[in-house]
């Protein structure tokens, strides 16, 4: 079919190209100031001269973050933690989402289930009894405190479910009558067909734990046990209220912005590494052709 | 009715506490069990001296503030492998009173470490010793009776700096009043440093190119920001600078919001953003009382002449540094401590500013009006029931005194570790008299005056003065100093000096904490507020739309607060 180019088609077109390209440039251009500000000197950094250029540039601040052992201690927990966490939250979203996708005829306490999980992720009981749960369990200062209060992705479970009640029903029926138990039908028929959506809730997952820095800020009470953003967030904070001579001290040796920016930048790193190995899973139509009707 | 009551409770308190000196010497406690009479002796020897060394070493759990600095600061220094519990200053501690820290939190001082306290408090495991940053806190504490009474802890073991410190704030504006609960001392207070006057900072180099005076009056201010602008105080041929700029929040929380313009309010007898006692008596709320509408014409007026900086109201700290810090303004209104700020520190290095601050603009009596600062800035408390609540004492005085006037290895330990700013004393409170920088100034002054021998200085002065050496020695040899020494220098000598030579009237707030109501009303008052002040300036606003926002102002809640805070002041 061949689409008649009218006047209005063209700029239809080119509206649309226009929101795309501004959308991509609100998002890409922070990101830019920021590895500039992180090879720039500080003192360009300071009187703001740095665009998304470097202004003087030096790598300076790269070496300096290579001695800086909270950081990689930090990074290091936010591994563990990414990798810990993701696990996690995939083994329950998985085994959760696989029976919930069935219907009420198979499945009677489905409604009930359904209806516990969204109540809990409409309400929570804020963060001070969050907070005593965690600490009663004994959990904080440990790593646990940070996989385990967010163990159960709701929203990742809703997706999946969504996504298997999509996998015809008939692929299901002919693994039971080649003799396959649940388990197998599960990991042999439905996560196979299920990566793209499998890797979208992934990547979710890693983002969602390399990013949060606020529960390392909540549970953990020693600056040495910081995942790597709440060790961040910790350096942005601003001093406000000058109350004794130390804290005018602190003024005059205030970490310059040029450390801090090439902080945040080495700590994207890993996740723009991880986003192009997810992206090959990202590939829909894998059921076409699996049923004939 | 309230003063009454307290009399009485003081009084019984007074006969209770001669009670309790007069049985000190019998007052076992628990972990005395089982000790010979010698063991005993040694441990209230300890216990009863300001600076007693214990025989054995005392555990005591606490929350420990630490600096945002990012341990990085501490790479390659000796100090590399130090933690929050074991640090320049807890070995200190251990070495004088042999003490350690164990600790039960651990944040950067402000809102995150203000989390961890009420954390701790609502699961109802306090640490044995803490610092507790805010007022409501400290009630909160003592009405759930969480805490220790420190009075005889106090009476017996408060060293002189910190009881001289107390006292020189006056008898209203004693700290300890506000610690003082039925008669009894429920925390050491911290004290706020009085921050002294706002000034007009200017570029002198720009002054004398253009021949121009220091102003004093407003008037002159405005000659002078004007001249900023039109006669090309940076050479470059361009009509490119800026009068003078303008902190978006314009006022508030004086004198720590470098770039705000409290002081063009106060010369025209304007408080706003605190609360000031009106003539009959009653506290008012400043930025709602009419004197505000004679500044508010003024800065329309100088907003439309381009005076102040035309986009003040979207320009972050960081936008205002950065016009500092380029060249494009040289007037900014800030404290003593501006100095340390970035604007001047690269304007000095890269294009031989010089700052000077000036007593500017002042009031029709001369001076600078000036807004004081809360006495005290946080507090020290002890859980009830912990078995050495005399400690918190301790290192409270180790921190204010002894460790000022020690000359021991362990002591420089310290003292290089204030530069390196990472990791703080335990329980994050020093006691100083609210003149105390100017008086390090007057003691390092006379040092240099040779007045004094260096050796008389405390620690903390001599590191003053040691930067001022080397400053001065490298604008001897034509050199710039180093950023950190020329902040030093400027801030402690010629600021500071101005600023004991120029006094400025203070005026007190009747008021500095919060009522039941601001809890929900104050947030939205405030925006109600700001949005308000800042249509006016900007000229969006006539200034008759400023009779219309006091009476809304007041019907939203205002009113109710006004009354609140009168309740509670009485």
């Amino acid at each position: 079919m061949v689409q008649k180019k009218t006047f209005g088609s063209f700029v239809a077109k080119g509206i649309i190209w226009i929101i795309v390209i501004a959308m991509t440039l609100s998002c890409l251009l922070p990101l830019i100031n920021m590895v500039a500000i992180s090879l720039s000197s500080s003192n360009a950094v300071a009187s703001n001269q740095v665009g998304l250029l470097p202004v003087d540039f030096t790598v300076t601040t790269y070496q300096k973050l290579l001695n800086d052992s909270q950081f990689w201690a930090s990074f290091w927990i936010s591994v563990k933690r990414v990798i810990l966490g993701t696990a996690i939250n995939m083994f329950f979203a998985i085994t959760m989402a696989y029976p919930l996708s069935k219907s009420k005829f198979r499945f009677p306490a489905r409604e009930i289930y359904i209806k516990v999980i969204i109540f809990a992720m409409l309400f929570s009981g804020g963060i001070i009894p969050l907070f005593m749960v965690v600490s009663k369990l004994n959990l904080v200062d440990t790593i646990w405190a940070l996989v385990l209060p967010g163990a159960v992705p709701v929203f990742n479970v809703i997706l999946l479910i969504n996504f298997f009640k999509g996998v015809p029903d008939s692929l299901d029926e002919a693994a039971r009558i080649d003799g396959a138990s649940t388990l197998t039908i599960l990991t042999k028929v439905y996560l196979p067909v299920s990566l793209p959506a499998l890797a979208t809730i992934a990547l979710f997952s890693i983002v969602y734990h390399w990013n949060d820095y606020f529960s390392g800020l909540l549970y953990m009470n020693k600056a040495s046990l910081y995942p790597l953003q709440t060790y961040i967030q910790q350096l942005t904070v601003d001093i406000t209220q000058i109350t004794d001579t130390e804290q005018l001290k602190q003024l005059a040796t205030m970490s310059n912005r040029a450390f801090n920016a090439t902080k945040i930048v080495v700590s994207t790193i890993p996740l723009l590494v991880i986003y192009p190995f997810l992206q090959k899973y990202f590939v829909s139509g894998i059921v076409i052709g699996a049923v004939k009707e | 009715m309230k003063k009454k009551w307290m009399k009485v409770t003081s009084l019984v308190a007074a006969a209770a506490m001669t009670v309790i000196s007069m049985t000190a010497c019998n007052n076992e406690k628990s972990f005395m069990d089982g000790m010979s009479d010698e063991e005993k002796t040694a441990w209230e020897t300890a216990m009863n001296d300001p600076y007693g060394k214990y025989p054995e070493l005392v555990t005591y759990t606490t929350g420990y503030n630490l600096t945002n600095q990012g341990s990085d600061v501490l790479a390659g220094t000796p100090y590399e492998n130090d933690t929050p519990e074991n640090n320049a200053y807890t070995r200190y501690l251990k070495e004088v009173l042999n003490v350690q820290n164990e600790n039960a939190f651990e944040a950067i001082s402000g809102p995150d470490y203000n989390q961890k306290v009420s954390t701790a408090i609502a699961s109802g495991n306090i640490p044995d010793i803490m610092h507790v940053a805010d007022y409501e806190t400290l009630v909160d504490l003592v009405e759930s009776d969480l805490i220790a009474d420190l009075t005889d802890v106090y009476n017996n073991l408060a060293c002189d700096t910190v009881k001289e410190a107390y006292a020189s704030y006056g008898e209203e504006n004693n700290p300890l009043n506000t610690v003082t609960f039925d008669g009894k001392i429920m925390a050491i207070p911290k004290t706020q440093l009085s921050d002294g006057q706002d000034f007009l900072w200017l570029r002198k180099d720009w002054l004398d190119k253009l021949g121009l005076e220091e102003p004093s009056t407003l008037e002159e201010m405005e000659n002078v920001l004007k001249a900023f602008i039109e006669q090309d105080p940076d050479g470059n041929g361009q009509n490119d600078t800026i009068g003078l700029v303008v902190h978006s929040d314009v006022y508030g929380d004086y004198p720590n919001n470098t770039f705000a313009i409290d002081n063009v309010f106060t010369a025209m007898n304007a408080y706003p953003n605190i609360w000031v006692t009106d003539d009959s008596g009653k506290a008012v709320y400043g930025s709602v009382q009419p004197e505000m509408k004679e500044p508010l014409t003024l800065l329309s007026n100088w907003y439309k002449d381009g005076i102040i900086d035309k986009e003040f109201a979207t320009r972050t700290t960081d936008d205002i540094v950065g016009l500092i810090s380029t060249g494009k303004c040289g007037a900014f209104i800030g404290p003593w401590w501006a100095p340390f700020n970035q604007a001047q520190t690269s304007t000095y290095a890269t294009d031989d500013a010089e700052w000077v601050n000036v007593s500017c603009p002042v009031g029709t009596d001369g001076k600078i009006n000036a807004i004081s600062t809360k006495s005290y800035a946080g507090f020290v408390v002890v859980r009830k029931d912990f078995e050495h609540p005399e400690l918190a004492m301790k290192i409270v005085n180790v921190n204010s005194e002894y460790s000022k006037q020690d000359k021991s290895e362990a002591a420089a330990e310290v003292k290089e570790n204030q530069t390196l700013a990472y990791f703080n004393w335990p329980l994050y409170c020093e006691v100083q008299p609210g003149n105390n920088a100017e008086l390090m100034t007057q003691n390092v002054k006379a040092v240099m005056n040779g007045e004094k021998d260096v050796s008389e200085l405390t620690t903390e002065e001599q590191s003053y003065y040691e930067s001022v050496v080397r400053y001065q020695e490298a604008e001897a040899a034509g050199q710039k100093a180093d950023a950190a020494d020329y902040s030093q220098y400027t801030a402690r000598i010629p600021a500071m000096t101005k600023m004991i030579e120029e006094p400025a009237n203070f005026l007190v707030p009747s008021f500095f904490e919060t009522t039941d109501s601001m809890g929900s009303r104050w947030a939205s008052l405030e925006k109600m507020e700001m949005e308000t002040i800042l249509k006016i300036i900007t000229g969006e606003q006539d200034i008759s739309s400023f009779d219309s926002f006091v009476e809304q102002w007041n019907k939203s809640g205002g009113e109710k607060i006004t009354e609140e805070v009168n309740e509670m002041i009485k």
